[in-house]
């Protein structure tokens, strides 16, 4: 999907919350609506202004850097472009981790699917449990460690974790929507 | 008042107060890193183990704890673009730039320096302006304090990091999450969808920890490798260096550090908006503002600087009025509660070494989190070399704990994981994240404001207040001064330019 199309479907998906709360706002006092509704109106009409900004000028319109514009950096625009393409090759996370590996998009794909696997292990079995598991099947499946070696470094951040938390900050834990389940049967 | 310093400084020298003060301080540098937790949670937790001893030790331990916290949250912004607390928001913008070009060591540094200074510099201010300190705070109401936050907002500019469009949505995105919750003016649930758990809002630490440390984990797993970038294969300054750069910019760890001292001495305003003014003012009062964001040092000096400062300031109110400048007094009041001292303008007459010795503190907890910050700094910089596999999952585990840790609630840890979501998708397309915290942040002070001032001085507020009027005024022409210059700059090019086809 081109980056255009991309930016249109996050402006069109930006809109539709702002015309959200706008709605939802109406509902309220005068008063409870009073920041509310002038901030949702604003917010529509800049992505209004962005969408047909980011539709009509060319690409490299589209990144203006705002202390650039003020300062006035003086940087040559075809500099300034080749500047921004070099270092969003180095820093953009559109950038692979290794030639050959797998595509950016299945890697993003990964990264979100990991950020909820492990959030689905903390509500299912506490903090301590999921951390444990989470961690050792990173180690271990990403083979930057043997999987003992993985165990006992997964074993030692747990313990150190818990300390920290549990005994030092005396944290209540929260011990996941599985334990009233095991403790019933 | 000379004989109340030094009555403040020998209530401290105790073996008793030197050793709790030392046992806050490293307690609140562990506390300070790690994410979501801050000062308040570590005074919290001290504040039972506190009693039945000697006054300053006492507070010696509560409040070095605090000010250790400070520089804790710091060392996260900078090294792996995590602020532990919104004041630290600040240092993200070029500490960790200059992390990932090697200059790690050299950003810890000064950023430890800074903060001492600010401690140093702002104690001082504030025992200077003590005697006036106490009209001006009494002159100033919540109009004024409404066009501060105003002031505040217009910096949302200087963060636009591609573009300016998208960066003022990020910060009406960032007021608009901020009234998800029970609103405090009419008491109307506003965007809650009937949870209960939204009624208590969106906790800043969590969304934080979601919108920079686990977008960053979620970057870094895409990208691979480790945060430096791939030509640094080592530190490429250490961390005198840094401690030269915060002596070097003397004349902007004042500036910064009398700032700290007065958004202190405002009640209600908080270090987090200290430290983005500080930045903010160090960007339009430098000679080259274009190095800001890609790893200038004095986009470190000068936040660390006011929010060691702010502390002092923070002080003021507390025990001249019994108003906490910020959580973090509140919790002292509650200490003060149970030593039997009645926070008021007795305070500044009765128990004036008591006030001293809370200075003293100030400077000795910042010199002692100096000290341990400059021997551990060159360790810690190692930390962001780390390759991702492993850096991923713990930093992950730690925030997604820290997150649960803010208030208990499980399902913050969910808000956390939302909230990186959107931090890798703003990231990604260039809507500033900074707008969006810089939005939450001040969109409570100024709806809070905004309704005080309506009631009190009714609709023409602005024009019926001359100090609100001036301070208008002021927004306006530092907002418009930069385009304005800008069309003369033009307009002058224009003709050299139209000569030399």
């Amino acid at each position: 999907m081109k980056r255009l199309t991309q930016e249109n479907i996050l402006a069109v998906a930006l809109l539709c919350f702002f015309v959200g709360i706008l709605v939802l706002s109406l509902d309220y006092s005068p008063r409870a609506r009073l920041v509310p509704v002038p901030i949702s109106v604003l917010g529509i009409i800049l992505l209004g202004a962005q969408l047909v900004w980011q539709n009509l000028r060319s690409p490299d319109e589209l990144h203006v850097d705002m202390l650039e514009f003020l300062t006035r950096r003086g940087i040559n625009p075809v500099e300034g472009a080749e500047a921004d393409d070099a270092s969003s090759a180095d820093q953009s996370p559109e950038t692979p981790a290794a030639p050959g590996d797998l595509s950016v998009f299945s890697r993003e794909v990964f990264a979100f699917g990991k950020v909820l696997a492990f959030v689905g292990l903390f509500l299912l079995l506490g903090p301590f449990p999921s951390v444990f598991i989470f961690t050792f099947a990173y180690l271990s499946l990403s083979r930057h460690y043997h999987w003992a070696k993985a165990l006992v470094v997964t074993t030692i951040f747990v313990v150190i974790v818990y300390v920290l938390f549990v005994e030092v900050l005396d944290i209540q834990l929260y011990h996941g929507v599985l334990e009233p389940l095991v403790n019933n049967y | 008042m000379i004989e109340a310093i030094g009555g403040g400084l020998a209530m401290l020298l105790t073996p008793q107060a030197m050793t709790f003060m030392f046992i806050g301080v490293v307690y609140g540098l562990i506390v300070g890193i790690l994410p979501g937790l801050g000062g308040i949670v570590a005074m919290a937790l001290l504040l039972p183990f506190a009693y039945g001893y000697e006054t300053a030790a006492m507070l010696a331990l509560l409040l070095g704890a605090h000010i250790a916290t400070i520089w804790g949250s710091s060392v996260t912004g900078i090294l792996f673009k995590v602020p532990g607390a919104a004041k630290s928001l600040a240092l993200i913008f070029d500490g960790y730039p200059l992390t990932q070009q090697g200059h790690a060591s050299r950003a810890l540094g000064a950023s430890a320096t800074a903060a001492l200074l600010g401690g140093i510099l702002g104690a001082i201010f504030l025992a200077v302006s003590i005697p006036i300190v106490r009209p001006i705070m009494l002159f100033l109401g919540p109009s004024e304090y409404l066009m501060m936050a105003l002031w505040g907002l217009t910096i949302i500019a200087t963060f636009s990091e591609g573009s300016l469009l998208k960066g003022l949505v990020a910060a009406c995105i960032g007021v608009l999450i901020a009234f998800v919750g029970m609103d405090p003016v009419t008491a109307t649930p506003r965007f809650t969808f009937d949870s209960i758990f939204l009624l208590d809002g969106i906790s800043f630490p969590v969304a934080m920890i979601g919108l920079f440390a686990v977008a960053e984990m979620m970057k870094l797993f895409v990208k691979g490798g480790s945060i430096l970038d791939r030509d640094v294969t080592e530190q490429r300054s250490t961390v005198m260096d840094g401690v030269k750069d915060a002596f070097r910019h003397w004349w902007l760890v004042a500036r910064s550090s009398l700032l700290g001292v007065w958004i202190g001495v405002l009640p209600g305003i908080g270090a987090s908006v200290g430290g983005i003014a500080a930045y903010a003012q160090a960007v339009q009062t430098s000679k080259t503002p274009e190095k800001f964001g890609h790893g200038a040092i004095e986009g470190v000096i000068a936040p660390d600087a006011t929010v060691g400062a702010n502390e002092g300031g923070g002080l003021m109110p507390t025990l001249a009025f019994g108003i906490p400048g910020g959580e973090s007094m509140a919790i002292l009041l509650i200490a003060f509660v149970s030593m039997g001292v009645t926070p008021g303008p007795q305070m500044l007459t009765n128990n004036l070494d008591l006030v001293f010795g809370m200075m003293w503190i100030i400077v000795l907890a910042n010199a002692m989190t100096t000290l341990i910050g400059l021997v551990a700094s060159p360790y810690l910089a190692r930390l962001p070399a780390m390759n991702a596999n492993i850096m991923v999952p713990l930093v992950l585990s730690v925030c997604f704990i820290g997150a649960f840790a803010t208030r208990g609630h499980v399902e913050d840890v969910i808000v956390a994981a939302i909230f990186g979501f959107i931090g890798y998708i703003m990231e990604k397309y260039n809507y500033s994240r900074a707008n969006m915290v810089i939005g939450m942040v001040l969109a409570e002070m100024i709806e809070r404001n905004l309704h005080i001032s309506l009631t009190l001085y009714g609709d023409t507020f602005i024009f019926t207040r001359p100090i609100t009027l001036i301070m208008f005024i002021f927004i306006i022409v530092t907002t418009v001064m930069p385009f304005y210059r800008n069309w003369r700059r033009d307009r002058a090019v224009a003709p050299v330019a139209g000569g030399g086809e």
